[in-house]
């Protein structure tokens, strides 16, 4: 059993501001439908799971970098895709969120 | 104007700020959406370990009119991670235009970028636009 405050070093994710305007306008068409909440949710989930442990989704290929990795993981109703860098550990979300067709969104 | 810190919230909440109270509990509230099972069960133990402490004082349970709006709304069920099955990955693929990742990656090691509080801040900014 790891003692308290033996906490693991969380990655430190970087977002762009085009992701951040995109997610504006995502919130508004979720309202639309009855579904800020749970974007929100969705989003503040992936936050989390980038933080703690960004291999939850799937590599998709290299980048030109070493060390960087291009990713993707879902959280229903989105999905994300990211640039992995584990050397430093450091997850770049520079693409807006996408949703999953079958949503509504 | 920036927003005033949890810790400020609490102690305008603890001297008896109703407005604090409210908005201090809608955004530990949104924190604690964020937590998974094990940790929210820590959390718990922690606020009744601390209320113990208290020198024996007890407060009487909330009466329905007392509990704060935030509090008793129902809390949302945690979002489900999809599988990525070979499908979805095929489309995930194709939806992701590399040369635009490389330029987001140029852009925010230019500039900075943005870090998750902040993002997360204008979150909590457009989920309580009413």
């Amino acid at each position: 059993m790891s003692a308290p405050g033996d906490q693991p070093t969380r990655y430190r994710v970087v977002y762009s501001e085009r992701v951040r305007a995109a997610l504006r306008l995502l919130l508004a068409r979720a309202d639309a439908v009855d579904m800020r909440q749970v974007v929100a949710a969705a989003v503040r989930e992936i936050d989390a799971r980038l933080q703690i442990y960004p291999q939850f989704g799937e590599p998709l290929r290299d980048m030109e970098t070493e060390g960087e990795t291009l990713w993707v993981g879902a959280v229903e109703p989105l999905v994300v895709h990211y640039v992995l860098d584990d050397p430093r550990r450091l997850v770049f979300v520079v693409t807006p969120f996408k949703t999953l067709a079958h949503l509504g969104l | 104007m920036s927003q005033p810190t949890l810790e400020s919230l609490a102690r305008q909440a603890a001297a008896g700020d109703r407005t604090a109270s409210d908005d201090f509990l809608t955004r530990l509230q949104a924190i604690f959406r964020s937590l998974d099972g094990g940790m929210l069960d820590q959390v718990v133990r922690c606020a009744l370990a601390l209320k113990g402490q208290g020198g024996g004082e007890t407060s009487p349970p909330m009466q329905a009119d007392q509990v704060p709006p935030a509090m008793a709304e129902p809390v949302a069920p945690r979002p489900r991670v999809v599988p990525l099955t070979p499908e979805l990955l095929e489309w995930a693929r194709q939806q992701v235009n590399v040369e635009e990742v490389v330029a987001g990656l140029r852009e925010v090691r230019a500039n900075g970028g943005i870090g998750s509080e902040e993002l997360l801040s204008v979150l909590d900014e457009e989920v309580e636009r009413p």
